[in-house]
């Protein structure tokens, strides 16, 4: 049977922050950090380099976000962080209403638990969408592979879910350890948006939609490569082998594509997760595609940064506003696992 | 170096180039990408921007140069 993307819910959530915004913030809580003054130097140095440019973020934790402390706090911002996120997608959903109630909801996120889940909060501020016998299921530790493998996931289920909706919340900054001098920990800081978004999946095709096609998952050896490390009073961004981290990443992907065998499509448009501009074009080059290709991976890492599972959903989103009737639409996510999902698509 | 200074960023002077920054001469990470994209494919290395670090913005070219030789001949 056919399934179709109907919809996808982008609201942007949190105070959108510049490079440079940020980059302030950081020199100033640096001044009041205890670190040895060499140390601090080099890693403000590399947090430099990490904001070089033209780039926003939106942090959801606010603009104290640095001043966060101990375990409570943390998940105190996590938790006012998902009720933000569904409450904005549930806005957008309401505008603009399925005229079918959803026979499931899944609820995705990484950065942290809660209960009720997030399938739950959103059911709660969608009765006339959601009933209660719906399934409200939240999928956690995805990264930023979850939302496609959820898609996934849903493209598989039995003919009985007929309208199902994602939420997918990512949090990232109530992540932040700032009393850590770790690089890791600053490359989450630097790297990562908060961001969220949801999708319909149907299997009635409607105006706009996307019909779903081959969408395939691939975990590799480098199981620690992205990971979360224990902080000073919650868990963090870690990876392993920063050194070599940009290098593995681009082996790892290399091999699932030859594995997963994704074809490329002369006229295809390419929504891919935006792990990293360096990451970007040199996937890009390997992988034969155009530097056009990459253009609305680009546009959305440097207006939102990487916001982990919730970015490929802004991207598609756009790519699905601008392309033909008939053209195909490829997508492409890597992240903790390490996994590398892709999927394949033609626009109704 | 030279070559991707000449034809990116042509007001570049060539001739003590190995005595600016990068910091000095690039101001997006799309260009500094691209500048560390040109010398993998010109060296035929695979450079990892973590290695180099915030050297790609405190050092010199002419020290980055050295560094590179480092990394190539893997004694970095």
């Amino acid at each position: 049977m056919s399934r179709y993307i109907r919809a996808i819910y982008a609201p942007l959530v949190g105070l959108r922050l510049s490079n440079q915004e940020l980059l302030k913030t950081i020199s100033s809580w640096f001044e009041a950090i205890e670190a040895d003054d060499a140390e601090k130097t080099a890693l403000f140095d590399f947090v430099r380099l990490l904001l070089i440019g033209n780039r926003y973020r939106y942090n959801q934790a606010g603009a104290e976000f640095l001043l966060v402390n101990g375990f409570a706090e943390h998940a105190a911002a996590f938790s006012r962080a998902i009720e933000e996120s569904t409450s904005a997608i549930a806005a957008e959903i309401l505008a603009q209403p399925p005229h079918q109630a959803f026979d499931a909801v899944f609820g995705v996120s990484s950065e942290g638990l809660l209960l009720p889940g997030i399938a739950e909060r959103t059911a709660a501020k969608l009765p006339s969408l959601i009933g209660r016998t719906a399934m409200q299921m939240d999928l956690g530790n995805g990264g930023c592979t979850a939302s496609v493998r959820a898609i996934q996931l849903v493209q598989n289920l039995s003919a009985e879910f007929r309208n199902v909706l994602i939420v997918v919340a990512e949090p990232g900054s109530t992540l932040v350890d700032p009393k850590s001098t770790a690089r890791s920990n600053w490359q989450g800081i630097c790297t990562f948006g908060d961001g969220c978004a949801g999708v319909w999946i149907s299997d009635e095709p409607g105006d706009g939609a996307v019909e779903l096609g081959k969408l395939a998952s691939w975990r590799g050896d480098a199981i620690e490569l992205i990971r979360w490390d224990w902080g000073s009073d919650y868990y963090r961004f870690g990876i392993a082998e920063l050194e070599q981290f940009e290098v593995k990443v681009r082996a790892q992907v290399l091999e699932a594509m030859n594995i997963l065998q994704l074809e490329k499509g002369p006229d295809a448009c390419w929504a891919i997760h935006p792990a990293g501009i360096m990451l970007l074009l040199s996937l890009a080059k390997k992988l034969g595609l155009a530097k056009a290709d990459l253009e609305p991976s680009l546009s959305h890492f440097k207006a939102c940064s990487n916001m982990s599972s919730a970015s490929i959903l802004h991207i598609l989103k756009n790519i699905i506003v601008c392309a033909k009737p008939g053209q195909p639409i490829r997508w492409l996510s890597m992240g903790a696992g390490f996994h590398v999902a892709c999927g394949t698509g033609i626009r109704m | 170096m030279k070559e991707f200074f000449a034809e990116n960023f042509p007001n570049v002077p060539r001739d003590n180039i190995e005595t600016l920054k990068a910091s000095e001469v690039i101001h997006q990470s799309l260009d500094l990408v691209e500048f560390v994209l040109h010398l993998e494919e010109k060296l035929g290395l695979e450079i990892n921007i973590n290695t180099l670090g915030e050297k790609l913005i405190t050092k010199t070219f002419g020290e980055l140069a050295d560094d590179l030789v480092a990394i190539g001949s893997g004694s970095q």
